[in-house]
C-alpha cells in the first residue's frame, strides 16, 4: 500500500518538479509516455489485468497504471485526453470531483472548522493524487496547534 | 484537546505515518510538537489536571510511535538541547533508579504517585494530587522507577496481588492513557 502510494501520490509532484528543467521539445507527457512504453505491464498493470489469471503474482493487484495516469494528469502533467491513449483502453475512472487539494485551502479550512482536519486524516490512504497536499496540510495543522498551546 | 485528537488517530494509525513520512521529514512533523511537550508548563489557575495529562501522553505517544517504528534518534527530531524532555527520555526513559539516584523532588513525586494509585484502590479514584503536584515531564521519566518499586513491592510480599491489581486497575482507562507512552520506551 505504501509503495502503490508513492507511486501515485508522490512521484507525480516529483515530477512536477523535475518539469521546470524540461524546455521544448521535452515536456512532461513525453518523458512519461516514454516511461510507461518501457515499464512491463506485468509490473505495472492496466485494469484489464485484473481479469488476467497469469498475473495474480503482481504486486499490484488493480489499475495502478490508470491511478498513476489520473493522478499525473490532476498535477497538469498530461493531459486528460490522453489517457486512453496511454492506457490503451477506456479509463474506468475520472479525476476527483474535488479537484487538485491545495495545502493552503486545506489549512485553512481546518481552522475554520476543528474536524475538518480529523476527518483529512482519513484522506491519507486515498490513492488520487491529491494526498500530498492532505499530508503537508496536517503537519501544519499540528504545528500551529502546538504554537497555540505553547503559548 | 484538538491536538491530543489528531495525536491520538495518527497513532492508532501506523500507516498514516508511513504516507506522511513520504512527503515530510520526521524533523518537520515532530519538531513542533517535541517543542511543546519540552515547554509544556501548567497554568497558575490550573483547574483539572487529568485533561493535561491526557493530551501530553497522547501527543507524547505519536512522538514515541515514530521514535520506535523508524528507529529516530534525538538529532533526526531536531533536538540540540540535552536537557530537552524528549532528549532525555530517549536516552535515559527506561532507566529506573534507585532511591540514593533521586533527589527529594523525585523521592516526594514517586511518593506522591505510589499513594494515590495503591491508596485510591480502597475507593475514591486517582484524584488530581499527584498529577497536580508532579508535572507530566517528571512523571514519565520516573515511570521505570514507579514500575521497579511495585515489582520489587510484589515480589517481596509487600503488595498482594489484590492490592497490584486494584493499584494498577485504578480509573484504569485513565491510567492507561497516561502511561501508554511509558510502555512504548522500553529499553532494546
Amino acid at each position: 500500500m505504501l509503495l502503490r502510494s508513492f507511486l501515485i501520490n508522490k512521484v507525480p509532484l516529483l515530477l512536477v518538479t523535475l518539469a521546470h528543467s524540461m524546455f521544448p521539445p521535452l515536456n512532461p507527457e513525453f518523458c512519461i509516455t516514454q516511461a510507461l512504453s518501457q515499464v512491463d505491464t506485468n509490473a505495472f498493470p492496466n485494469l484489464s489485468a485484473m481479469f488476467d489469471d497469469s498475473s495474480t503474482g503482481n504486486m499490484f493487484a488493480d489499475s495502478v497504471r490508470q491511478d498513476f495516469c489520473f493522478a499525473c494528469c490532476l498535477h497538469d502533467l498530461i493531459a486528460e485526453e490522453s489517457i486512453e491513449g496511454l492506457l490503451g483502453e477506456i479509463p474506468m475512472i475520472s479525476l476527483p470531483a474535488v479537484g487538485r487539494y491545495s495545502k493552503e485551502d486545506l489549512v485553512q479550512q481546518c481552522v475554520s472548522d476543528s474536524e475538518r482536519a480529523e476527518r483529512l486524516l482519513d484522506e491519507l490512504d486515498r490513492m488520487d493524487g491529491n494526498v500530498g497536499a492532505v499530508s503537508q496540510a496536517i503537519v501544519e495543522v499540528m504545528d500551529s496547534m502546538g504554537t497555540i498551546e505553547h503559548s | 484537546m484538538f491536538l491530543k485528537t489528531l495525536c491520538s488517530h495518527i497513532a492508532r494509525h501506523p500507516s498514516y505515518m508511513d504516507v506522511m513520512l513520504l512527503f515530510d521529514k520526521p524533523i518537520t512533523i515532530l519538531h513542533p510538537i517535541c517543542e511543546l511537550l519540552d515547554g509544556w508548563r501548567y497554568e497558575e489557575d490550573q483547574g483539572e489536571y487529568q485533561p493535561v495529562y491526557e493530551e501530553f501522553g497522547s501527543i507524547l505517544l505519536l512522538v514515541l510511535a515514530f521514535v520506535h517504528r523508524y528507529n529516530l534518534s534525538t538529532v533526526d527530531l531536531g533536538l540540540h538541547n540535552s536537557n530537552s524532555f524528549i532528549g532525555r527520555l530517549l536516552v535515559r526513559g527506561a532507566t529506573s533508579y534507585s532511591m540514593d539516584e533521586l533527589s527529594e523532588q523525585e523521592k516526594s513525586h514517586l511518593d506522591g504517585w505510589i499513594r494515590a494509585l495503591f491508596n485510591s484502590a480502597e475507593g475514591g479514584g486517582l484524584g488530581d494530587e499527584p498529577m497536580s503536584n508532579c508535572p507530566p515531564q517528571d512523571f514519565y521519566l520516573l515511570v521505570p522507577t514507579l514500575f521497579h518499586q511495585v515489582v520489587l513491592a510484589c515480589s517481596t510480599g509487600y503488595l498482594s496481588d489484590e492490592a497490584l491489581k486494584g493499584g494498577l486497575d485504578c480509573e484504569s482507562w485513565a491510567f492507561a492513557t497516561i502511561a501508554a507512552p511509558a510502555y512504548y520506551n522500553r529499553s532494546g
